[in-house]
């Protein structure tokens, strides 16, 4: 039991439980801000009874053509909440909202060494349509998975057909 | 990037000049400022009066920290009114990089005189008021926008600037003039059927919600124009305007028919109950009503096999509690609290979620059945002898943890002795290690489902601390040992922090919390973890750099915020709009912000002044305004996340919102007593001779100023020193809380207690008033025995024979010692300024007499009375100095012994590591600073 909502500016006081859990990147204030700005509808947060954060979802709708899309750009959920189906409710928000705008597809990056979520995105089903090397700068850099999951105007089913070689960041549109 | 902003139309002839401009868009761009700066020169040679070259040439400047000739550069443009599209930007940028976005509107005002037809340069000038917030220029220049090119989004950014003012003022001619101005504008849209947006609609909504015509904008989310809308927002409004026009009736089919469709929203419910509670009091047959509605879904729910939705079940206990909490009868109305909350036990005790989902609820159990609820949450774990079994599966582990949880939320342990509790804790951890074989196979970045024995083993063990060394050792022992399993768990990495606090071991505290990754927002929201702490526990060294990195994320935040309110006007996000404005000022009054800005200023003083020119400079350098410097104390608001650690403390116990509140208004009175004294400081510092040469000089040549000081400077000092004679006198006025009253999980105890109860104070204002009355040279014997009796009394106070009571004793002992240590520090920096005035007038004085005659006795009296002083402030230096060395093995656990069988248990990596951290001296710094500060006072000889 959740309530489900639109995430606002004073959330981010708040999502420490969400947030300081190492896989789940703090940003500054701007990239927050951009995507409340630009995409208001697909950031949405869970929150418990009591209150707390229990996770949220990030995206955005961007490409051109066949390569219109919804992008997943973090997605995470507070330890205690986990299991519990709610990253599973937030994709599927996110992939109503893509389906309303008409894209071919939902994507996102995850690193290679997470196979939690690689999992999860698995039975969510998504397929690994590609490597992007060396995608996650750090020590040492890690590459990622870029995920993809067709939608329905997709008939053919063109978006999800994997890639073979691996490419790198600066390949990436 | 500046090139982004290189024009898009080329004029022809401008080719030449586009050419010549190139290369220093690209310097700029690489961030090699010098470079472009010697480009835009040669540039300039050629064409001295390309305006462009003359912009970006300041713009290399201001990057290169040489704001003040940049300002004269683009002055002298401005004049010359530019009308090209490059230069206006290539201005623009320099204006939000030295932080004057009012003259970015000016440029525009400017070019838009000349051309007011050009649509980008209005656009320009719109986005500059956004800036700076000016809603009704942003109105007009909406419209002209839109008299130009008519585009939906013009006329709709004009809307949203009239409804800004609405919002900015709360009169009513907002309500009879700016409101229905903006309705009227919308609907005429309406009418002619030229709504193309769903941003418009939302608008529209937001204005009528504004004059509070529910009914109409009900009538927009049913009417055509709902089409436009995305259904989430046509489901939570509905809502809310029933609510707000108490139609309780159609809310309560309303709300009954959203839970049908998603029975495990949240908020549904609480719409639910409140709509119950208002028809009730008419139609108590609701009652009944709701009860069948709810138990329906809940069936629902009792017949899946899996996946069973948590909200029904909740939602039980939430009513039954909300009725408790209204004086009914709630057990007649709904049946059995404490069944529900056994079902729900069963249903999700598996889960790690359930003991915060239980959490608000369950202290409406009642007393007599809370020993029946235990007894069946027990048995729900499925351990015969919990002493010697431990859980063979991780849902087992969750059943577990949730029942001792809910033991200790419970009142359980409580009841326990410390030798049963110390028994308690180690069973904990001997179920730590024995479920360890559940961890295989866990990514790193997994948190162990079984770290939950060791936080609670930590929690046992702290509740029988009473300042026993051992205890903290052993806490320290299991805690980095289930991190070095667990390096994902932030529990343990806040909870370790805390202890290494309470340990008085701030070095290792800091140490833990580098690993929280701390970043960006949450230097506001957990800054005050550690950050002011630091300097608390005598480490004004390791604070510096992180008040530096927190000052900077505030004072940038404005900037970018305002970048991203011209993006919610480009998207047409209007909702966003007055929420980013909202944001922006919560950040700027942030407690925290006001607090850190004056730490780090003080902070700068103690530590950047090895002589007094570098004092006078440092101080100089800090372009202090008193007036200006200080926010609205009134309006400062508290952004600390305090709910960050988890606790299973029953409620009589767990964080108060009290405490919240009241640590909160201390920090503030601080922080503002703080503000005041560094003003003081500065100001003081300000009458020594060296200023004159060292900042007035170069303030004069700057400011086209004569060689007068201002006739404010001199009034500032005994300004500032009476506003802190009355802060102080009102703070000694009140209660302060009790430090025995923080407990583990509580906000640090602001240093207002201490402070004040030390006099830390008073010694630095008696120096300060000297200075202030001009008595350098004729400084009193009165003055002196008062300076000793102020001294040492800070001194006395910080004597290890100072009791201090509750889990932050050895944090406030070590506070203590830095309130007199800072003090005594303080007040060198004073006495250093005395002695350039008093050698100021030797001099000046000598050189009016003739030469043979010798020195007066005024003035062997004047150097006699000053060495006095000096020696005063000395000998409690050295006092001090040797209570840091006692107390250097007074508090320090690190004698703490271990026992055999922890050592046995613990692997050595860890033990070594926690001794490490335990034999620094947690007295180095306050040590180092002294000795620093003990030569300047050295120098101070006539
Ligand atoms: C990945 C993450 C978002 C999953 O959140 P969640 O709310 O626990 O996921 P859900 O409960 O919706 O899980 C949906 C399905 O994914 C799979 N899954 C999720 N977590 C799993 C785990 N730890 N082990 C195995 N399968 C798992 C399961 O199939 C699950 O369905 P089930 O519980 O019915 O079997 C969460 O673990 C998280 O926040 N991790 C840290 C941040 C992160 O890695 N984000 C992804 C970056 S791209």
């Amino acid at each position: 039991m959740t309530t489900l909502r639109p995430f606002t500016c004073d959330d981010m006081f708040r999502f420490n439980f969400v947030n300081l859990d190492p896989l789940t990147e703090t940003y500054g204030l701007t990239f927050y801000l951009q995507y409340m700005a630009h995409w208001p509808e697909y950031f949405q947060l869970t929150e418990a009874p009591g209150g707390e954060i229990m996770g949220y979802i990030m995206g955005k709708a961007e490409g051109h053509g066949t390569n219109w899309h919804g992008h997943v750009t973090a997605l995470s959920v507070a330890p205690d909440y986990r299991r519990l189906g709610l990253a599973a409710k937030l994709m599927s928000g996110l992939e109503e909202i893509s389906e309303k705008k008409q894209a071919y597809f939902v994507d996102l990056f995850v690193r290679v060494s997470n196979t939690v979520a690689i999992n999860m995105y698995k039975n969510l089903g998504y397929i690994i349509y590609r490597t992007v090397l060396e995608y996650y700068s750090g020590s040492p850099d890690e590459d990622a998975y870029d995920m993809r999951k067709s939608l329905s105007r997709d008939v053919d089913k063109l978006s999800v057909v994997p890639l073979t070689h691996p490419v790198r960041p600066e390949d990436i549109e | 990037m500046v090139s982004k902003m290189a024009p898009k139309t080329k004029p022809v002839d401008n080719s030449v000049n586009e050419r010549r401009l190139r290369p220093i868009y690209d310097w700029l761009d690489n961030g090699n400022n010098k470079k472009a700066l010697q480009e835009a020169e040669k540039v300039l040679k050629k064409q001295p009066n390309l305006q462009c070259a003359k912009v970006l040439k300041a713009l290399a400047m201001v990057r290169l920290g040489k704001s003040e000739e940049a300002q004269a550069i683009l002055k002298d443009v401005q004049l010359e009114e530019p009308c090209e599209d490059a230069t206006l930007q290539a201005m623009a940028i320099c204006y939000r990089e030295t932080h004057r976005p009012e003259l970015t509107c000016q440029i525009y005002e400017a070019a838009v005189k000349k051309d007011p037809l050009n649509e980008e340069f209005l656009s320009h000038l719109f986005m500059g008021y956004v800036r700076i917030g000016d809603y009704r220029k942003q109105q007009q220049t909406a419209m002209a926008l839109f008299k130009v090119k008519p585009k939906n989004p013009y006329y709709f950014w004009a809307v949203m600037s009239i409804l800004m003012q609405a919002y900015a003022s709360d009169d009513s001619v907002c309500l009879t003039i700016t409101l229905p101005l903006a309705e009227r504008m919308i609907k005429k849209f309406v009418e002619e059927k030229k709504i193309e947006a769903e941003a418009e609609v939302q608008l529209y909504l937001m204005v009528l919600e504004r004059q509070r015509k529910y009914d109409e904008a009900l009538q927009v989310i049913q009417g055509p124009l709902a089409e436009k809308l995305a259904s989430g927002i046509i489901e939570t409004k509905k809502g809310e305007y029933l609510k707000q026009m108490k139609r309780w009736d159609q809310m309560m089919d309303y709300t009954e028919e959203l839970l049908r469709s998603n029975p495990d929203q949240w908020s549904y419910y609480v719409h639910y109950a409140e709509t119950l509670f208002e028809i009730s009091s008419q139609d108590v047959t609701a009652f009944d009503r709701v009860k069948t509605f709810l138990f329906s879904l809940l069936e629902q729910e009792r017949i899946k096999s899996e996946n069973k939705l948590r909200g029904p079940y909740l939602a039980m206990l939430y009513f039954w509690q909300q009725l408790q909490q209204r004086n009914f009868d709630a057990s007649a109305v709904f049946g059995n609290f404490r069944e529900f909350a056994q079902e729900y036990v069963e249903i999700m005790g598996d889960k790690p979620c359930a003991f915060q989902d239980l959490k608000p609820f369950i202290s409406s159990l009642p007393a007599d059945q809370v020993t029946e609820f235990l007894d069946c949450v027990n048995q729900s774990v499925g351990l015969d002898d919990p002493s010697r079994q431990s859980p063979k599966t991780v849902k087992q582990i969750c059943r577990h943890l949730l029942q001792l949880q809910l033991n200790r939320f419970l009142g359980q342990h409580d009841l326990l002795g410390k030798k049963e509790k110390t028994q308690l804790s180690r069973e904990l951890w001997d179920h730590y290690l024995r479920t360890k074989f559940l961890n295989v196979g866990l990514l790193t970045t997994d948190i162990r489902p079984n770290d939950g024995y060791a936080l609670l083993a930590a929690h046992l063990l702290l509740d029988t601390w009473n300042n026993d060394p051992d205890v903290l050792y052993k806490c320290l022992l299991l805690l980095e040992t289930s991190l070095a399993n667990s390096p994902a768990n932030y529990h343990l990495k806040l909870l370790v922090t805390r202890v290494y606090t309470l340990a008085g071991h701030g070095r290792a505290a800091f140490q833990r919390y580098e690993t929280l990754d701390i970043k960006y927002i949450q230097l506001d929201s957990l800054g005050h973890l550690l950050c002011r702490p630091l300097i608390s526990m005598g480490l004004p060294y390791t604070a510096s750099p992180l008040l530096s990195s927190t000052l900077r994320f505030y004072t940038t935040h404005a900037r970018e915020t305002s970048e991203c309110l011209i993006s919610a006007y480009k998207f047409g996000s209007f909702g966003k709009i007055p929420e980013f404005t909202q944001f922006c000022q919560r950040l700027d009054s942030s407690a925290h912000f006001a607090s850190v800005t004056t730490e780090r200023m003080l902070l700068d003083l103690l530590l950047d002044s090895s002589s007094h020119l570098k004092l006078v400079q440092t101080a100089g350098g800090m372009f202090a305004d008193p007036d200006k410097d200080q926010p609205d104390w009134k309006t400062c608001v508290d952004n600390r996340d305090c709910g960050v650690f988890v606790s299973w403390d029953p409620p009589s116990k767990n964080l108060h919102d009290d405490i919240v509140k009241t640590t909160f208004n201390d920090e503030v009175k601080f922080a503002r007593l703080r503000n005041r004294l560094v003003h003081a400081l500065i100001a003081t510092v300000a009458l020594s001779p060296i200023w004159q040469i060292e900042v007035q000089e170069t303030k004069n040549r700057t400011e086209n100023l004569n060689n007068d000081q201002h006739p404010k400077d001199k009034c500032i000092l005994p300004r500032l020193l009476q506003e802190l004679e009355i802060l102080l006198t009102e703070l000694k006025s009140q209660s302060l809380m009790s430090h025995s009253q923080f407990s583990v999980q509580s906000p640090p105890p602001p240093r207002l207690y201490t402070y004040v109860e030390n006099g830390s104070l008073e010694p630095i204002l008696i120096l300060m008033d000297i200075v202030s009355k001009g008595q350098c040279h004729a400084i009193g014997n009165d003055e002196i025995r008062q300076l000793d009796n102020a001294l040492s009394r800070v001194v006395e106070s910080a004597q290890p024979s100072v009791v201090s009571e509750g889990f932050w004793r050895n944090y406030v002992r070590l506070e203590r010692v830095y309130n007199a240590v800072e003090t005594l520090c303080l007040c060198v920096l004073v006495v250093s300024t005395i002695h350039a005035i008093i050698k100021n007038n030797n001099a000046l004085s000598k050189k009016k007499k003739k030469k043979g005659e010798t020195d007066n006795d005024d003035s062997f009296n004047r150097a006699k009375q000053f060495s006095t002083l000096v020696s005063c402030v000395a000998s409690n230096m050295k006092k001090m100095e040797v209570l840091i060395d006692e107390f250097g093995v007074q508090v320090c656990i690190s004698q703490m012994k271990l026992t055999e069988s922890d050592i046995e248990k613990a692997e050595h990596a860890i033990t070594d590591e926690i001794s490490k951290n335990l034999s620094q001296s947690p007295v180095s710094e306050v040590k180092n600073l002294m000795v620093e500060k003990f030569k300047l006072l050295e120098t101070c000889n006539l």
